[in-house]
């Protein structure tokens, strides 16, 4: 009898199993090539999203939360990706950017969302959308000094104040701080007049001690932040604070505190996150990095969209908050 | 009334085919399984095989809507350049073809990247077209500066689609790829389940074959065993029970009822074959009782002298007296001649009471004649028991017993008293004496010659003589009865159960 009841067990798990497996690779064609539209949901509004293509942890939440507004305000989200690594080249970029954001005006999108490549003015796109009467929010790390009217921006100035406090944390009053500041000229920022920087200078007031030694911009190429970082401490021995303002420019920072074996002697506050961010805080190199709440800004984004269509919202803009890793009373 | 067979038949039916049903049950399960799990595969292949026709159908569509888009581009430049009447045709056919052929996409807001892009595709499509319309409108109306606007406008739009159905192209080959790369990676499972599936029921089915297997001819090898074991005469060979019904129940059912049948058959045989040997002994005994008799007929040959050739003297002693005119000494021979006559007959006979009493009578003259006026006779007969039958010569002992043993020693001589009479069913024959008497022990001898089985030697022939031959010739429902008292006399009785001479 056990034979039986073992060989009927196997039978029937493996029945099971072979519907499930069978079953899934069905669902992988009828859920791509063989969908039918009428198991599709239809949504009450259709929203476009261009955003860069790029595994960057920032954007990768910005969309989760760009998605999961859209779930909750009934709209279908169309996400066109304009090619990451062309960020400054601005030609070609402009052109992709350009190409899609017409597809979206010709398809009667109910709503365009843009994040601002770097050196491109998001203006026009703005006054094309409401020729159209279509909303249009733009997103950017930091509001354009252009932007009059409506879009999403994270905080740079809290940004910056946040980590020169961390700074001042640790290091008490004699601080000399090295500021890494974005590439991105487009918003006509000269250094003194960049949110980060202002954010930093406001902490900074009324310690004597304590001071930004040197603020430099990350070069355009990959390794920019590094190049920046390593002239500046040529320029500023005596720095012994590095303030980044974004992923790029906290990894290059960090491989050459690495390299020139400043290690514990000179601290690093990164900016958002990503795994290489992640690792280098492990290893405490970097000692926190203040990250920007990319999905709040996503849900913000559709948010106001929404809100336009039905007219429960007027265009305004929205600055979103920030989070540190590790927290506060963490070990960095 | 209730027919019973027919209540027991749907019974018997299910338990007929307990075994098969299960079997086929167990059968059509596993098929069932395997033609399940083939299905799935089935479908499986289906699927992939309308996915890659799918995905062939959407990119020749694709660019077959480019292609026609080029041609409603061209013929609406070749108007709008030369205002050719054949380019128009060819654009309103063309235009008319591509805007058919947006009807085939999607225009709602589906929560799909791809059936998105489809909207957006029609919608740019649509958007084109008005365009292109526009400017033969404007280039008819000829207002140049919108037909060269909206030329243009169609132009970028045109680009524009081009560049969307390119993209189209990559994002439906990148899904189909990622569904593909999905559906390889879990067919590739579901071909090693498969593989266990069919390992799996094939061991099942092995493990079903053999558990049947055992089912079936267990049962049978314990009904050959038993089968066996009656063949060599355990008729009360245990068997063990079986539980389950199926048709093997019903032949173990058969074999125990076939058991239980010839176990009582032979009990039967053995009640029989019992009873046969207690007849056997009755016969026996019956037999035993005719030698007895037979015995005591040559015993009681062997005590006559001869009588055959006593017989023929006294007839001839009666002719001589005759002769001599000697008529009492006649009469005495004749009367002698008479009474041996009567008791040369077979004494096994049955003669009526009348002829037994008309014999003692005889008896009774020659005693007379012999002890003249010693003893007195007297005879007490019932008419109704006359005509009834009694083994023969049995008064005359009695009488002759009382003579010579109750009242020969006796001075004065003594009464003898012979009767018949009817009792009920009874006819009750006696004789009684005013004798001596017998003692006690004497009389349990005498009647104890009643049992065949009795061989004790006897002094008094003629009484033991009655009483055996009283016996014998009844089968036992005559009996003799003996009353005695010393020096008062002795009554012997013959009890018998009426009955006529047919």
């Amino acid at each position: 009898m056990l034979p039986i009841v073992v060989f009927g067990v196997a039978l029937a798990g493996a029945l099971a199993i072979n519907i499930s497996l069978v079953n899934r690779s069905r669902n992988a064609l009828t859920s791509t090539i063989l969908r039918n539209p009428a198991t599709v949901r239809t949504a009450k509004f259709h929203i476009v999203a261009i955003l860069p293509d790029t595994a960057d942890p920032f954007y990768t939440h910005l969309i989760e939360g760009l998605r999961e507004e859209s779930e909750r305000q009934n709209a279908a989200l169309q996400i066109f990706y304009y090619t990451s690594t062309a960020i400054g080249e601005a030609g070609s970029t402009s052109e992709e950017v350009l190409r899609w954001f017409e597809i979206a005006l010709r398809s009667k999108a109910d709503g365009i969302i843009l994040f601002q490549p770097k050196g491109m003015d998001v203006q026009r796109f703005a006054q094309k959308a409401e020729s159209e009467r279509i909303p249009f929010v733009p997103l950017a790390m930091d509001a354009p000094q252009s932007w009059t009217r409506s879009g999403v921006t994270g905080d740079s100035f809290s940004q910056g104040k946040e980590a020169s406090t961390l700074v001042l944390g640790l290091l008490g009053t004699v601080v000399r701080i090295g500021i890494i500041l974005s590439s991105d000229t487009s918003l006509g920022y000269a250094f003194n007049e960049e949110p980060f920087y202002r954010g930093v200078e406001e902490v900074l007031k009324g310690r004597p001690g304590a001071a930004i030694a040197a603020a430099v911009r990350e070069e355009e190429s990959i390794l920019g932040g590094e190049d920046a970082c390593a002239r500046m401490l040529t320029e500023h021995p005596d720095i012994n604070a590095i303030l980044c303002i974004d992923a790029k420019a906290t990894i290059g920072a960090a491989q050459v505190i690495i390299d020139r074996g400043n290690v514990g002697q000179i601290i690093i506050i990164g900016a958002d996150e990503n795994s290489e961010v992640n690792r280098l805080i492990e290893k405490g190199v970097v000692h926190a990095s203040i990250v920007r709440d990319a999905a709040a800004m996503g849900r913000s984004g559709i948010s106001l969209v929404v809100g336009q269509l039905i007219g429960t919202r007027s265009p305004e803009r929205i600055s979103v908050g920030y989070h540190v890793i590790p927290v506060r009373g963490g070990s960095p | 009334m209730i027919d019973l067979a027919s209540l027991a038949r749907p019974w018997r039916s299910t338990r007929r085919g307990g075994l098969r049903n299960r079997i086929i049950v167990n059968s059509v399960v596993i098929l069932l399984v395997l033609v399940i799990a083939t299905s799935y595969t089935a479908f499986a292949s289906f699927d992939l095989a309308r996915s890659v026709e799918l995905l062939f159908r959407n990119s020749m569509s694709m660019e077959e809507l480019r292609s026609t888009l080029r041609d409603t581009q061209e013929n609406l430049t070749g108007y709008l350049s030369a205002k050719n009447s054949e380019s128009l045709k060819e654009f309103i056919r063309t235009s008319t073809i591509l805007s058919g052929m947006t009807l085939r996409l999607n225009k709602e807001n589906k929560v799909d990247d791809g059936f998105l892009l489809e909207k957006d595709l029609a919608s740019l499509v649509d958007s084109y077209l008005a365009s292109a319309e526009g400017a033969v409108q404007a280039k008819r109306g000829r207002d140049v500066a919108q037909y060269v606007s909206l030329y243009e406008d169609a132009r970028e739009a045109a680009s524009l689609i081009e560049f969307l159905s390119a993209k189209m192209d990559t994002i439906h080959l990148g899904q189909s790829l990622n569904g593909f790369s999905s559906y390889r990676a879990n067919i590739s499972l579901a071909l090693v389940s498969n593989a266990v599936l069919l390992l799996a029921a094939f061991l099942f089915s092995i493990a079903l074959i053999g558990r049947y297997s055992y089912t079936i001819t267990e049962p049978l090898a314990r009904l050959s065993v038993a089968a066996g074991a009656i063949g060599r005469g355990e008729y009360d060979h245990p068997l063990p029970p079986y539980e389950r019904e199926d048709e093997i129940r019903t032949l173990h059912d058969a074999f125990v009822n076939m058991q239980d049948s010839v176990q009582k058959a032979f009990a039967e045989l053995t009640r029989k074959a019992e009873l046969e040997r207690s007849l056997m002994e009755e016969r026996m005994r019956v037999l035993t009782y005719q030698h007895r008799l037979k015995d005591a007929e040559l015993l009681a040959l062997q005590t006559q002298i001869n009588p055959h050739f006593l017989y023929n003297t006294l007839a001839a002693g009666w002719q001589l007296a005759l002769t001599e005119g000697n008529e009492k000494t006649a009469e005495f021979l004749e009367k002698l001649a008479a009474f041996i006559r009567y008791s040369l007959k077979p004494s096994t006979r049955f003669v009526l009471v009348s002829e037994e009493i008309e014999c003692v009578r005889q008896y009774i003259w020659l005693l007379k004649m012999r002890f003249g006026e010693r003893f007195r006779f007297r005879i007490e007969v019932q008419e109704e028991a006359l005509v009834y039958e009694t083994p023969a010569l049995v008064l005359q002992p009695l009488v002759e017993n009382a003579i010579m043993h109750g009242l020969k020693d006796l001075e004065e001589g003594g009464d003898v008293i012979v009767s018949a009479r009817l009792d009920g069913e009874t006819v009750r024959l006696s004789v009684s004496d005013s004798g001596r008497g017998m003692p006690k022990e004497s009389i349990g001898i005498v009647l104890a010659a009643s049992d065949p089985e009795d061989t004790t030697p006897q002094r008094g022939i003629g009484l033991h003589n009655v009483v055996r031959r009283v016996a014998l010739a009844t089968g036992g429902t005559g009996k003799v009865e003996i009353e005695s008292e010393l020096g008062h006399g002795t009554r012997v009785t013959i009890i018998l159960q009426a009955g006529k001479a047919v």
